[in-house]
């Protein structure tokens, strides 16, 4: 615990392990339903936030940050370029232009862009304020190994 | 009825904020600044606003992590003797200006729970209608004002970029 790459004690670990599939699918039911019940896109989006940075402090820096792959940073990236693309592709006539009226109450997904400007708040909320946190983690340790370097 | 409550809220969460900015220790501050966004999100749901309730909940949990992770090492408690009266005797004349300036501009403003409903009641009037959302917060922050929701997505990004670009002081030991 004293440790801080090394994450805290073992019950926090597993508490957060079984917790973590829960509260990521609580912020995808939270974004996908944003047009039938209380929620939407931003508190999804922090809650998704919360969950990774959940991860971050229970199992340290190098449990997570150095496990993640190069290819989920290229995912990410590649994503938010298809949604922009596909926001200014779906305005047929002018930009952000719904195409769908009215839709089904009922149902999710059937609102035209709504759901997708929905999920790019989402992606720009959540792993936004993630950036900030793993950013105030991150350089933090970057200062200390160079420190470290000068004193060798 | 609604108004007691409210104004119950309300006097928690100023006297959290002053605890906030009175206290000595910045952690036990950061932690008195979180009752104000709880008693905030209280209001919200008191108001009936639960869309707004659940996002002010959730950004101040975040906030709060943030907060206690940008603090938790940082602890400058200086406490200096009160000794500047020529501040506070301004500071006095200013709040009181303001207050009276204050009081002749909320006698302007429609009363409470009878506001103005130009727009919105056409909004509250069209929106079943024409998009056939069930939640109406949704369709008016992503359909009848997009645009707006765009800019502030684009705020939130370049204060993303801004926290980073001030956070990072890698480059700075470097060039030593």
């Amino acid at each position: 615990m004293n440790n801080p790459r090394r994450g805290m004690t073992l019950i926090v670990k597993t508490v957060a392990r079984l917790t973590t599939g829960l509260i990521l699918l609580f912020a995808v039911y939270s974004i996908i339903n944003e047009q039938m019940r209380p929620g939407g896109g931003f508190p999804g989006g922090i809650i998704f936030a919360l969950a990774l940075i959940l991860l971050l402090l229970s199992f340290g820096k190098a449990g997570v940050l150095e496990k993640l792959p190069e290819e989920i940073n290229r995912f990410v990236e590649g994503a938010i370029a298809i949604i922009s693309s596909a926001l200014i592709l779906l305005a047929g006539s002018y930009f952000l232009f719904n195409l769908i009226y009215p839709a089904n109450p009922h149902r999710p997904f059937s609102l035209g862009i709504v759901p997708f400007c929905n999920f790019a708040i989402a992606i720009n909320v959540g792993l936004g304020l993630f950036t900030v946190f793993s950013a105030m983690v991150l350089f933090k340790s970057k200062i200390n190994d160079l420190k470290d370097k000068d004193k060798n | 009825m609604i108004e007691i409550e409210l104004s119950f809220l309300l006097t928690f969460m100023i006297l959290g904020a002053m605890l906030a900015i009175f206290l000595s220790d910045l952690l036990s501050s950061v932690i008195a600044l979180g009752t104000v966004g709880l008693g905030l999100s209280l209001a919200f749901l008191l108001l009936q606003a639960p869309d707004i309730a659940a996002t002010q909940l959730v950004v101040e949990i975040l906030c709060l992590i943030i907060l206690v992770r940008a603090t938790i090492q940082k602890d400058l408690p200086d406490k200096k003797p009160f000794k500047d009266y020529f501040s506070a005797f301004t500071a006095i004349i200013f709040l009181i200006v303001f207050l009276s300036v204050a009081y002749q501009v909320l006698k302007l403003l429609p009363g409470f729970g009878s506001a103005m409903m130009k727009v919105s009641g056409s909004y509250i009037k069209e929106a079943f209608d024409k998009l056939g959302s069930r939640n109406i917060i949704s369709s008016i922050i992503l359909e009848f004002r997009i645009l707006d929701t765009l800019c502030e997505a684009t705020i939130l990004f370049t204060a993303v970029i801004g926290s980073i670009a001030v956070l990072r002081e890698v480059g700075k030991i470097r060039k030593k």
